[in-house]
């Protein structure tokens, strides 16, 4: 056993720029003394890795002009087939299932780089991806993958998506299947999980940095907000209709909504149409500092989905001390308590979430109580330390199972 | 030969669009010369189109654009292009060149390019079916000396550049008659600055009423649940969450039913989701996207037609539905309050409000002859005031007064002394 050298992790699709909560990790894992590499197929911002203690690892996207594409493929598998002649028929055997032409030529293309590689873990941050690269489970590496949500909550019932036959072959073939929730290891067993592979990590943030401010500002209205992605899992609209829903009963409201996405149309549409303008502002997407100025003037966090792994955003917001009014919407529920830190108001149920928020608009002593109450469950069990240091264990419980 | 029409679409023929392909085989009837311009047009497609494919001599009268992507790709067909569009109208070409060089200089070799087809095609009206299309081309009408008329339908109005302030404005100015589905369109486009004094024509859509006929009678059989059918692409203005849980809301109620869905589009995860996560897997079928005998045959078998739609330009669909003598239950969304009378041919009910839609639903289902009385009402609303004949002679009337005015609406706004056409010139004003 050589532990003591450092592990060689390599993760496997990230994009560039990474999520935010994505490089939190990574640079944590890195400061423990793990050596990470992250596949992009962009260039990547040198200064960003050398900040962090990362490295990188090139791969190629598939966009582009097709000559260019074509001979890249040529070099790629002449290089390949050079560094290991195992991994590139294994390869091969795997691209020819794709139906057509063009996805055996894109799958060919997006293994090939990692043709004689080796490294002590894979890491898969994302089991949708890790479906696209089943080949490099048999690499010789022992592999780590994450359900994170949607690909096991959401993704599965879409009638034409292959997700349901690809999830049960990562679970299969993965050394240890890590869980961001105790909802989601439970989903992801209806789909072949055994329990015995599954590791549940809550997420975890800073709450050095994510904390109340010292001095608020104070507002006529009740200040809300919202932080997440314009996509419908969401649920976006239903804060809207619940925003209307409060102005119509007399109540005072204001909401912010930090993030942007393919549903941006959708949203500035309902904003419109439900004659919201004065009482909403679309903020854009917004780096953590700025999150958390946005937060840290605020009454009220809302989250109006109708499914989430976790919810990094609104432990943020309970971090600063924010109360929380969420949906019923899957494993952020682990992180509070109804009535404690905030409250759990029915799916799609805008009334609900508006007689929720009305309470706390009532009862300003009501919100700094359950802001403090979130603040301490944060420190608690959520802080990023904790959530790193249990990574770093898991992952040296993966490297464990290499094949001896 | 009244004259040759360019229309301007996207993609054609189209199954979500068969409107535009009615309209051109309707106007080639009444002796028009039409000629279609479209980004795409792809074999599959024209497949689903026998009545399309029945018309001799139809392919040269549809011509794709040049390609615009990639761009080197397009720097190689430029040359093709330029020589195309001057072997087929040297002076029309000459024109075009020599006015959009003074305008935008060199530029115009790129314009040239993009609107190559439409400079060789020489109509003597060019129509933008969708007014998104037309936002950014208004140049057209002083280059290539054309009337210029542009439909809105919806999308165009309550979408597209809402938050760039006078996306329209060269619209307003430079189109020699605008075209709306219904009145809430023309308000919609009042609101986004257009003058009230600008010549436009209210044609609502219209469907074939020969082929959207009940035949038989429809088979009322008391025992079985009630059949709800919803036909329209799978989109979030489609509101097929909140048709969803009203459906649920039925279920809770004690009154069984099967929801079927025809259509498909990007919003398909999310309805799924909906379905699985209301409980409705057994309830609710996705049939997909179809043709139009199957969407024909589903009506048949049909009690109630529902949409759910949160915005809605008029929606053909729910005028096949009336057609086919369906009660119909559908929000209040812009152009549908047109559509549906309330009350009469169905119920219509306030948007994003599943209770609503649910009560709605409730009230027909034990009640088979008050179906059967809206579904009656429906059929003879369409056929009064929505029949494809009336709508080809509406748009035949609209490009002859276009015609007689003769080109060029004045693209410096403080000439603009357009006389106003009588709004409503289309059948219902």
């Amino acid at each position: 056993m050589a532990e003591s050298r450092p592990l060689r992790l390599l993760v496997v699709g990230t994009s560039w720029p990474p999520q935010t909560f994505l490089g939190r990790l990574m640079r944590g894992l890195a400061a423990s003394g793990i050596d990470v590499s992250l596949a992009f197929s962009e260039v990547p911002d040198q200064e960003w890795f050398f900040q962090s203690g990362l490295r990188s690892f090139r791969t190629w996207s598939w966009e582009g002009p097709k000559v260019l594409r074509l001979l890249r493929l040529a070099w790629l598998s002449l290089r390949a087939f050079l560094r290991s002649p195992r991994d590139f028929s294994r390869f091969l055997r795997q691209s020819r299932t794709e139906p057509t032409l063009t996805g055996k030529l894109r799958s060919f293309h997006r293994l090939l780089p990692f043709a004689g590689v080796q490294y002590d873990v894979l890491y898969f941050p994302w089991n949708s991806v890790a479906i696209d690269y089943l080949p490099l489970f048999d690499c010789g590496m022992p592999v780590l993958v994450s359900c994170r949500g949607s690909q096991v909550n959401v993704a599965p019932h879409h009638p034409r998506r292959g997700v349901r036959k690809g999830l049960p072959a990562t679970f299969a073939r993965a050394a240890r299947v890590h869980c961001i929730s105790e909802a989601i290891e439970r989903e992801a067993e209806r789909f072949g999980l055994e329990r015995s592979k599954a590791r549940v990590i809550h997420p975890g943030i800073d709450p050095g940095f994510f904390s109340p401010s010292p001095s608020r500002d104070t507002s006529a209205a009740l200040r809300i907000i919202t932080v997440g992605s314009f996509v419908w899992v969401k649920g976006t609209t239903y804060a809207l209709q619940a925003l209307r829903l409060l102005l119509d009963r007399g109540v005072p409201v204001h909401l912010t909504l930090v993030g942007d996405g393919e549903e941006r149309q959708r949203i500035l549409y309902t904003i419109d149409d439900l004659g919201l303008g004065e009482h909403v502002e679309v903020a854009g997407r917004l780096p953590p500092v700025d999150v958390r100025d946005r937060l840290r003037n605020s009454d009220v966090f809302i989250l109006p989905s109708l499914s989430e792994g976790f919810c990094n955003a609104a432990i943020e917001a309970m971090a600063c001390g924010v109360p929380v009014v969420m949906t019923n919407c899957g494993g952020v529920r682990e992180g509070l308590t109804d009535g404690v830190e905030g409250f759990v108001v029915p799916l799609r149920d805008p009334e609900a979430m508006a007689d929720a928020v009305a309470t706390l608009a009532n009862d300003p002593a009501l919100r700094v109580q359950m802001g403090q109450a979130g603040r301490i469950r944060i420190a608690k069990d959520f802080t990023l330390d904790r959530h790193v240091r249990e990574f770093v264990s898991l992952l040296d419980e993966v490297w464990a199972c290499r094949v001896a | 030969m009244p004259g040759r029409l360019a229309l301007v679409v996207p993609k054609f023929p189209r199954a979500s669009e068969t409107f535009i392909v009615n309209k051109f085989l309707g106007l080639l009837e009444r002796g028009w010369d039409v000629h279609v311009v479209c980004d795409r047009s792809d074999g599959p497609e024209w497949r689903r189109f026998p009545q399309l494919r029945a018309v001799p001599n139809i392919r040269p009268r549809v011509h794709r654009t040049w390609p615009h992507q990639p761009r080197w790709e397009a720097a190689m067909m430029a040359p093709a292009a330029f020589l195309g569009s001057f072997v087929a109208a040297p002076g029309a070409t000459a024109t075009y060149v020599s006015r959009g060089g003074r305008r935008f200089g060199l530029d115009v070799l790129r314009r040239l390019y993009l609107d190559a087809v439409l400079v060789g095609l020489k109509a003597d009206i060019v129509h933008f079916e969708f007014g998104a299309l037309a936002a950014k081309r208004m140049h057209l009408a002083q280059l290539l000396d054309a009337p210029i008329v542009v439909s809105f339908r919806g999308y165009d109005l309550n979408y597209v550049g809402l938050d760039e302030p006078g996306y329209y404005a060269e619209v307003w100015r430079g189109a020699s008659a605008l075209h709306f589905l219904g009145e809430d369109l023309w308000q919609r486009a009042r609101r986004r600055g257009c003058p009230s004094e600008k010549p436009h024509f209210l044609i609502p859509p219209a469907i074939d009423t020969e082929f959207f006929a009940p035949g038989a009678s429809r088979v009322a059989d008391a025992g079985r649940p009630l059949r709800i059918l919803s036909v329209g692409r799978l989109e979030w203005k489609k509101g097929y969450e909140d048709a969803l849980i009203a459906v649920q809301l039925l279920g809770d109620r004690g009154i069984p039913c099967e929801y079927r869905i025809v259509g498909d589009g990007s919003f398909l995860g999310a309805v799924a989701f909906a379905r699985h996560q209301l409980g409705l897997e057994d309830v609710v079928t996705f049939l997909g996207e179809a043709d139009r005998e199957t969407v024909r045959a589903e009506m048949l078998q049909a009690d109630v037609f529902l949409h759910a739609a949160v915005s809605e330009g008029f929606c053909n669909a729910v005028l096949e539905a009336q057609a086919m003598e369906l009660p119909v239950v559908c929000t209040d969304a812009d152009g549908l309050r047109e559509n549906v009378e309330d009350g009469v041919t169905g119920f219509v009910v306030p948007r994003r409000n599943p209770p609503a839609l649910a009560a709605a639903l409730a009230r027909l289902a034990p009640d088979p002859a008050r179906r059967r009385l809206m579904g009656e009402a429906g059929r003879r609303r369409v056929v009064s005031r929505f029949r494809l004949e009336d709508q080809i002679s509406a748009f035949d009337a609209l490009y002859r007064t276009v015609l007689e005015k003769g080109p060029n609406a004045e693209t410096d706004p403080d000439v603009s002394e357009a006389r106003p056409l009588q709004a409503g010139s289309g059948r219902r004003s």
